[in-house]
């Protein structure tokens, strides 16, 4: 097991595009390649998401994401929170739980409504 | 004095000609006031939130965002607040702005300045701004005081705040003069 500080990790996919992660320690398991970050863990998305919690884990096997901490997701005038994450590298699914609250922000009124 | 209506009453010829000038030339019937009592409308630019116990978000190939809230759904926006067991948003640009079509599912209470409405499917669509609210069993249930309106089907404009029950419409409204 090797153990790091100041950590950036990528995961890379021609056809699905890049997941960058930074934090401030963590671990890697050698042979699995399965790692554990924590201290303010951000990342950021193909999509363009940004996400943030405390800690991380990455289970290679499964090809998953995992956090049982609060996070927090945002996106253009979207923002989503939950007490836990499950990101599907593979499928590039993310699937939150626990408390989950999502805020769309308002936007100048405009001719009509429409929920946002 | 109560007056119930039944069978097959469309109630958006009502609509109309309760927001009509036509209105100011002749007392509304019960059901017009009623109607305009009970049509639900949306804030423009008001930001949303939502609240569930789940989520799950998923991007296809073509770029599209689906999101779907599981268990103990609140959505507010302004004065609307909707709950409901599942609801989906799609996001044809996949931007996470604006929802293209929103759909909620099972036990669908939509409420607004003392209005209710009950459904068990309720479709959004943020286009045409409209919301189509159906029962899978039952009727459709639209509630405010001692007013009630049941059909198979409500649809709303969400812009004007009108709607169109149909299909068994059932019409249960208190008569004008009568205090709220």
């Amino acid at each position: 097991m090797a153990v790091l500080t100041d950590v950036e990790i990528a995961f890379s996919e021609e056809s699905r595009g890049r997941v960058e992660i930074r934090a401030r320690e963590g671990s890697v398991h050698l042979d699995s390649e399965d790692f554990w970050l924590s201290g303010g863990v951000e990342g950021t998305t193909a999509m363009g998401d940004r996400f943030a919690t405390e800690d991380l884990v990455y289970d290679r096997s499964q090809q998953r994401l995992w956090t049982a901490s609060r996070v927090r997701l945002d996106r253009a005038n979207l923002t989503l929170e939950a007490d836990g994450m499950e990101f599907d590298v593979e499928e590039r699914r993310i699937r939150l739980t626990g408390e989950v609250e999502v805020v769309m922000a308002g936007s100048e009124p405009s001719e009509g409504g429409g929920l946002r | 004095m109560r007056r119930t209506g039944a069978a097959t009453l469309v109630l958006a010829t009502l609509l109309l000609a309760a927001s009509s000038p036509a209105q100011e030339e002749t007392a509304p019937t019960p059901a017009e006031s009623a109607a305009a009592r009970l049509g639900v409308q949306i804030q423009s630019g008001a930001a949303m939130s939502i609240r569930s116990a789940e989520l799950t978000a998923e991007r296809g190939e073509s770029g599209a965002e689906r999101i779907v809230f599981e268990r103990n759904v609140v959505v507010d926006q302004g004065d609307l607040r909707i709950t409901c067991d599942w609801l989906e948003a799609i996001y044809l640009d996949g931007t996470g702005g604006q929802a293209d079509r929103i759909t909620a599912r099972g036990s669908v209470r939509i409420l607004q300045a003392g209005r209710e409405a009950l459904c068990t499917d309720a479709v959004f669509d943020n286009v045409e701004q409209t919301m189509e609210c159906t029962a899978r069993t039952g009727k459709v249930r639209l509630v405010r005081g001692e007013d009630v309106i049941e059909a198979d089907r409500i649809d709303f404009d969400l812009k004007t705040g009108k709607f169109r029950a149909s299909g068994g419409v059932q019409v249960e409204v208190r008569s004008e003069g009568k205090a709220e």
